[in-house]
């Protein structure tokens, strides 16, 4: 990175050396530091997602309609449907408070079995049913765990 | 073999607890023969952590079954690559890779012949030592992986198979040489604080370390982007997930200090912005280590607590309390003339850059623990959504763009407004070019465009100052060499451009359909034309493979075979999916294989988005750039802004 173009001159140095600019540069770095703090502030409570159990979940049912919530469960392998051909997977999740009916449309993730730790994220409908836009899964990891726990038992 | 390994980081605790102790009293007290002692400690360590990571390394390739680390990763019949990946597959073996690369990073310290270093060598390497300390002991303690099975198995349970890829063999290695790497520039730091020297000198010397470690960070974050779209099957490249972002805060925050220590080298002032920014981006690597191996922070990769949390968190705190407490102590040297004399100068360009990155890093970091401070503050679960960092991040990265795109119009200590407009028409060229460009071929939406118009300002403007460089040799006004670290510089910016444009293109333009066909048939889809030649099963000891073959085409010019596979794997009981992909500049056809049935009708998910293969393209740039910037060579490049402007001046300026 070179100088290049019009220098300046020593005197032009002197002259700037009075308080204007540094002024400018508190209000400048202000500016920024107020832009990120507007935006992280006024993000983060329509990105926050709150995890209830099922009971929870039905308890405050109609209030939540409209709010993006998690429930953490197992999945009920017995109950599991899934219609290839549209897509649309059906299946209970379970905690320890309750059973809750899942409707999730999109590919079957890879880890997705019945026994499996899920964490749906979505709307509660009316009819009782969850809505999930999203089906998370626990990592491969837990199954290294297991196998190990296999072969130690063994 | 397991014995001479563990032996071998038992030592190696012992070497650099003792090269730490022996560096410090041997500043303090002058005591040569401590100083040579303990520079044999600091060799010794780095061949005792050689001969640990080769152990494990001989372990893996015998496929030794009764060690746990072992019996985990590796199988007698998955490719050999994979059993030597496996070696950075786990948790024990990463910590290991940290405590190898660290002893041999301290190596190139110590034989460092740089006049500049050598009062710092002691004090740096001291802080080197301790934290291999830290490795070797979560090593012995927590993460040992070394550790026998309580009955040795015939076959191993081998890698998962979502690690079974080449983005997965290199990511976590690269990764981890840009966490390790962090060290150095810190260590270098406090030695430099210690002694006095956190000078401009400081800040040239220290830059080719700290621009190794930069870039591997920032390669090896791209390739695990790279392994996620290729290997998840849900068409992303980043899913903010923690793990992912624990990893790109140290970097956004390296990213501002390599900024910040421009103005360190050439004007001598930032120097606390540096010195903090330096320990940040350490801590924060510590930090990211901790977070993917620990189920502190909720995540789809990280389950399961440890106490290793505990020794994490300390080494991290006691990090960041001895450089606060340099800092005080050292206040009087860190008083730097007030360098930035004007808004619209190069010094002015660099305040607000670093104070974007710092913003950046700060925003993503606080969404990572976010989760974490809710449930520990008001006892409640929550998760926060991708919406969040996009929000956040979109604004900023084009104020980011837009800065990029001004800089280089800018001059050092002051740019007289006249001048501007004769230096920022080539960005106003860009701007509209690009505009042009995405219109004509159909973009609509405002996102879209503003991103675009932003990127082409800032190409537009780094163009012409590569152009001006390059004229201004010809001329020959300066010797006629070539600016290595302008040109390098230059491309790395025109590296994250590409990126920018990429990320924008392909999040704003992506389709998704569905179809399903039966052997035979034929659909068409996005342009395409796909037809189902056969569905592809088969058994094999590692997974069931269940696969369909298809022919695509497009306008009847026949583009080739795609293969979705969807297999069972036996070892994780779990179907793992390999997409099917079809790159080129324009866009990508990205097909998953949903579900295979018994008749062999085949369920497809074809997404199709625009420019993701930019994104790669400027990953290569950046590294490209660096290693430009980077080649040793004449440092014609690093003199001071006075010397380009007069001696007077300079003379004047150093007292």
């Amino acid at each position: 990175m070179a100088v290049q173009g019009p220098t300046c001159t020593d005197d032009d140095v002197q002259l700037r050396k009075a308080r204007g600019p540094r002024r400018k540069f508190l209000i400048g770095g202000l500016v920024i530091v107020a832009v990120v703090v507007y935006l992280v502030a006024s993000s983060i409570g329509g990105s926050t997602a709150y995890y209830l159990t099922v009971e929870e979940l039905k308890a405050q049912g109609p209030s939540l309609r409209e709010r993006n919530v998690r429930v953490a469960g197992v999945v009920d392998g017995a109950s599991i449907q899934y219609d290839a051909r549209d897509l649309l997977l059906t299946f209970d999740l379970v905690d320890a408070s309750g059973r809750l009916p899942v409707v999730y449309k999109g590919v079957q993730p890879d880890m997705f079995q019945g026994g499996a730790e899920a964490v749906v994220e979505g709307r509660y409908r009316s009819d009782g049913t969850f809505e999930a836009t999203n089906l998370l899964l626990k990592c491969p990891s837990k199954y290294e765990e297991a196998a190990t726990a296999e072969a130690q038992g063994r | 073999m397991a014995d001479i390994g563990y032996a071998a980081i038992l030592l190696t605790l012992a070497t650099s607890l003792y090269a730490a102790l022996a560096y410090l009293l041997g500043e303090r007290h002058g005591a040569p023969e401590l100083l040579e002692s303990a520079r044999n400690a600091v060799w010794t360590s780095a061949a005792l952590a050689t001969v640990a990571s080769g152990a494990l390394l001989y372990l893996l390739e015998r496929r030794d079954f009764s060690i746990r680390y072992v019996y985990e990763h590796t199988s007698t019949f998955q490719p050999a690559l994979y059993n030597l990946s496996a070696f950075w597959a786990g948790q024990e073996g990463s910590l290991l890779l940290w405590l190898w690369l660290l002893g041999l990073f301290a190596l190139t310290v110590l034989v460092s012949r740089r006049p500049f270093l050598q009062d710092l060598k002691p004090v740096a390497l001291a802080v080197v030592s301790a934290t291999q300390a830290l490795f070797a002991l979560l090593l012995l303690t927590f993460s040992n992986p070394f550790a026998r099975l309580a009955v040795p198995q015939r076959e191993g349970f081998g890698l998962n198979p979502l690690l079974q890829n080449i983005g997965m063999v290199l990511h976590p290695p690269v990764v981890f040489v840009g966490y390790a790497g962090f060290t150095l520039p810190f260590a270098l730091a406090v030695a430099a604080l210690v002694k006095g020297r956190f000078t401009r000198q400081w800040a040239r010397e220290v830059r080719p370390w700290l621009l190794t470690a930069w870039l591997f960070l920032g390669v090896g974050i791209v390739i695990g982007g790279w392994w996620a779209y290729q290997e998840l099957g849900w068409g992303g490249y980043w899913g903010w997930d923690p793990v992912e972002n624990s990893s790109l805060v140290p970097w956004l925050v390296a990213t501002a200090a390599l900024h910040a220590s421009i103005v360190q080298e050439r004007r001598g002032g930032f120097l606390t912005w540096n010195a903090v920014l330096v320990a940040l981006s350490f801590v924060l690597c510590l930090f990211a280590t901790f977070v993917t191996r620990s189920g502190v922070i909720q995540s789809v990769h990280a389950f399961g607590g440890s106490a290793e949390a505990w020794v994490f968190a300390a080494f991290i705190l006691g990090s960041l309390g001895l450089m606060a407490w340099l800092l005080v102590r050292h206040q009087r040297d860190l008083e730097a003339p007030d360098v930035v004399e004007s808004l619209a100068s190069r010094e002015g360009g660099f305040l607000f850059t670093v104070l974007l990155f710092v913003g950046l890093g700060a925003a993503v970091f606080l969404g990572t623990v976010y989760p974490a401070l809710v449930e520990l503050l008001r006892g409640q679960e929550v998760a926060l959504g991708a919406s969040f960092y996009n929000r956040v991040f979109g604004p900023l990265a084009l104020l980011l763009l837009l800065l990029l795109g001004v800089c280089p119009a800018l001059l050092w200590r002051r740019t007289e407004g006249r001048a501007l407009p004769a230096r920022l028409w080539p960005g106003g060229a860009g701007a509209v070019l690009a505009l042009a460009a995405a219109l004509t071929l159909g973009a609509r939406e405002a996102v879209a465009l503003v991103g675009f118009a932003a990127v082409g300002f800032a190409a537009g403007t780094v163009l012409d100052d590569l152009l001006r460089a390059a004229a201004v040799r010809r001329e020959g006004q300066v010797p006629r060499r070539v600016d290595r670290r302008r040109l390098g510089a230059h491309l790395v910016h025109l590296g994250v451009l590409l990126m920018a444009a990429g990320i924008v293109g392909s999040s704003v333009y992506k389709t998704e359909h569905q179809v399903v066909l039966l052997p035979g048939e034929e659909v068409s889809v996005a342009g395409y034309t796909l037809q189902y030649v056969q569905p592809l099963r088969g058994t094999d000891q590692a997974k069931q493979r269940a696969a369909v073959e298809l022919t695509l085409s497009q306008g009847g010019k026949a583009l080739g075979t795609l293969t979705p596979e969807r297999n069972f794997y036996w070892n994780v009981g779990q179907v793992v999916t390999e997409v099917a992909l079809r790159s080129s500049w324009k866009e990508d056809l990205y097909v998953v294989l949903a579900a295979l049935q018994e008749d062999g009708m085949a369920t497809l998910q074809v997404q199709v988005a625009r420019m993701v293969q930019w994104i790669w393209a400027g990953g290569f740039m950046l590294l490209a750039g660096t290693l430009v910037g980077l080649w040793p060579g004449r440092r014609a490049a690093s003199i001071p802004v006075e010397a380009a402007r007069g001696r007077r001046e300079a003379l004047a300026e150093e007292g």
